[in-house]
């Protein structure tokens, strides 16, 4: 597709400095895809093992808490655990990765986690609880992770479109149009030389 | 002669009144653990009845010989009165205690057991004529009793 | 002869009961089962049966396990002519009533607490829900029964300082545990139920907290009363929990806790070893099936229904939650039956 410029040599020369310019922003956003996608399949191994993880203890837990129900006097274990003096809390901080700004989870967690009875609890309310409070920092590392994931997948998005615009439209029509308009020009000077021997023709 | 007749009625007394009680008592620990089972399982009425009715017999037991006395004495039938020493009382009185005794303590007994015959019935109703069988061993005394009793009757000499 | 014999006819009524208690059989039947739904269909000629039917959802199968658990302590109650033993069954719901509402009371609790109260108060004991909470909020603790108000005044002063509702826990489990020691000691079956009941849960508690890493000072708070095991010998082991504790059981219980701390280390659960105490301890009952004049019958039947409800609410749940049948039959606890 040939852009819409006079064709003249100052044409010229400005469209050679873009394509120069656009050549190497192509480059550039291809290099940069290039690391984005390396990180990105990286992350995504690491997410896939932590989620593997975080679920599989999940699981272990659940079960224990199941059991530690089942042999509970009555339903008192919804009672019993929602008083605790666990207080946990998330802060978030930015660091930067290329132009993307990613969110750092940092996870502070004080005071005593189990706060019941053993009289009337089972051990495997122990283990369920420990399961989950260890859990809860990978929890929430997965949860960064996952959003990284997101925002990278979102920039290689933008990046690609970028690259692609670069490739197969913005270069290949600063190329057309050169090469349209150095045609132009030789043209009209066969035209001049052409023109100028008929004059002197005439004039002989 | 009237202290010999009061002898032997007191005789006929203990001989139906202690095997009444004991039969009293009996049935009772059997007849409520009875209706425990019943309460929950109606079905069970046949067999718990049988084990119910069983210390029931001390009683029939005391009854009988106190009605042989009678009419050995002539109290009842509309014979004629016999008339009775004291010493004859005596014997009278005592040959009534076997089965006084024995069928007080053997339906007081063979009520519990019967009672504990009726949780067997409850929980293993095949097992229902064992249970039978050791209330009924209780029984045998209750019997000895009445047999000794009842020989010793026919041995005093009016 | 020691004989009760008020409770012939009582006696006669749990028998047969008794014989509708679920079997072994049927448990590992129910295991083994492929669905929570078979589960359910498997219960259906048994005492289950009539109320599981109305269930429109398995996973409402804990509202009827609740209403048959109160059923047998209104039960217990109606035939006992010992109130003050059979009362501690209920005693056992409105101390946990009690903790929750000291619980609520005494930390900073942040959720809707009108609502989370009416949720989480239980039926069945001997002061109803509802008049509880309004005896605690008018601060009318006098009216509430001799059993209930002493432990009310202790938490009041031992808690003005301290705010871990876990101590709440354990000053009302201690109260409970005293109670029940007076009102069980006289009775010698009882007694040695509840002696191996506190042992070994002062056992496994102890163990527990020593992977708490807890400290002497809580354990003395911690341990209940009325077991034979002193809380000496406690405190003598608490360096080395697992091993010189079981070096100074009593034989009796040196077997299983050893069976449970193997289990423990190589699966990192208590279930064995609660498996084990659970039925040990129902073992100390084993003699009231002979009984045919006592309170003992009605007592065992009460803790033997209490197990039963155990089994079916792990066996339903771990079927909805898709448990492998060996883990279900292994927790198993053994039926009364």
């Amino acid at each position: 597709m040939r852009l819409n410029v006079s064709p003249n040599r100052m044409e010229v020369l400005r469209l050679r400095k873009r394509l120069l310019l656009a050549r190497r922003g192509h480059k550039l956003l291809r290099d940069k895809q290039e690391e984005l996608m390396r990180r990105f399949l990286e992350l995504v191994v690491e997410n896939k093992n932590l989620r593997d993880d975080v679920e599989e203890r999940l699981r272990k837990g659940y079960q224990n808490l199941l059991f530690a129900r089942a042999m509970m006097f009555a339903d008192t274990i919804e009672s019993l655990l929602s008083f605790t003096t666990r207080k946990a809390d998330v802060t978030v901080s930015l660091t930067p990765l290329m132009n993307l700004r990613l969110p750092q989870l940092h996870l502070s967690q004080e005071g005593e986690v189990s706060c019941y009875g053993f009289a009337e609890t089972s051990g495997e309310l122990d283990a369920a609880i420990s399961v989950f409070s260890e859990t809860l920092p990978l929890m929430v590392k997965l949860s960064q992770i996952e959003r990284w994931i997101e925002l990278m997948a979102q920039e290689i998005e933008t990046t690609r479109r970028r690259v692609n615009a670069l490739e197969y439209i913005l270069i290949p029509s600063l190329d057309e149009t050169i090469r349209y308009i150095t045609m132009k020009l030789s043209e009209r000077e066969r035209g001049d030389i052409t023109r100028l021997m008929k004059v002197k023709e005439i004039v002989r | 002669m009237e202290v010999g007749l009061g002898l032997a009625i007191i005789g006929i007394a203990l001989a139906v009144g202690l095997a009444g009680a004991g039969s009293a008592l009996g049935i009772g620990y059997a007849a409520s653990a009875a209706n425990g089972v019943i309460s929950e399982d109606p079905s069970k009425f046949g067999s718990l009845f049988i084990l119910v009715a069983l210390p029931g017999t001390q009683g029939i037991y005391g009854f009988l010989v106190g009605v042989m006395v009678m009419m050995q004495l002539g109290l009842i039938g509309g014979g004629e009165m016999v008339a009775i020493s004291v010493g004859t009382g005596w014997q009278i009185l005592g040959a009534c205690l076997p089965v006084g005794i024995a069928g007080l303590a053997s339906g007081a007994h063979q009520g519990r057991v019967s009672a504990a015959g009726a949780a067997v019935v409850a929980k293993q109703p095949e097992d229902f004529f064992k249970a039978v069988i050791m209330s009924a061993m209780v029984e045998t005394y209750a019997v000895l009793g009445l047999l000794v009793s009842i020989l010793l009757i026919f041995a005093i000499q009016l | 002869m020691n004989d009760d014999t008020r409770y012939t006819c009582a006696v006669g009524k749990i028998r047969a009961l008794e014989a509708r208690l679920i079997r072994k059989e049927k448990f590992i039947q129910m295991c083994d089962a492929d669905s929570a739904e078979d589960v359910l269909e498997l219960l259906s000629d048994t005492d289950y049966g009539s109320s599981l039917s109305e269930l429109k959802n398995a996973g409402d199968f804990e509202d009827i396990l609740k209403s048959e658990m109160r059923d047998v302590i209104n039960l217990t109650s109606f035939l006992s002519n010992d109130p003050e033993l059979t009362d501690v069954f209920r005693l056992k719901i409105d101390f946990n009533n009690l903790k929750l509402l000291l619980k609520i009371k005494h930390s900073s609790f942040v959720e809707d607490t009108t609502k989370f109260i009416d949720r989480h108060l239980m039926e069945g004991g001997l002061v109803p829900p509802e008049r509880l909470k309004k005896l605690f909020e008018s601060d009318s603790i006098g009216e509430l029964p001799v059993e209930l108000s002493p432990v009310i005044r202790k938490i009041k002063e031992e808690f003005k300082e301290n705010n871990a509702p876990q101590l709440i826990d354990i000053i009302i489990d201690n109260e409970l545990f005293s109670l029940l020691k007076e009102r069980m000691g006289e009775n010698y079956l009882l007694e040695r139920y509840l002696q191996r009941l506190i042992d070994l849960l002062n056992i496994k508690n102890f163990l527990r907290a020593g992977n708490l890493g807890k400290k002497k000072d809580f354990l003395e708070k911690m341990l209940l009363p009325g077991g034979r095991l002193e809380k000496k010998l406690f405190l003598a082991s608490i360096d080395d929990r697992e091993g010189s504790l079981s070096s100074r059981l009593p034989l009796e219980y040196e077997g299983l806790i050893s069976r449970g701390i193997k289990y423990y280390r190589e699966n990192n659960s208590w279930k064995e070893l609660e498996r084990l105490s659970d039925d040990y301890v129902l073992g100390a009952l084993e003699p009231a099936k002979l009984i045919a004049f006592g309170i003992e019958p009605l007592i065992t039947y009460l803790l033997a229904k209490e197990s039963e409800i155990k089994n079916i609410r792990m066996i339903i749940a771990g079927k909805l939650n898709r448990m492998p049948a060996e883990l279900l039959r292994a927790t198993l606890r053994e039926p009364y039956a």
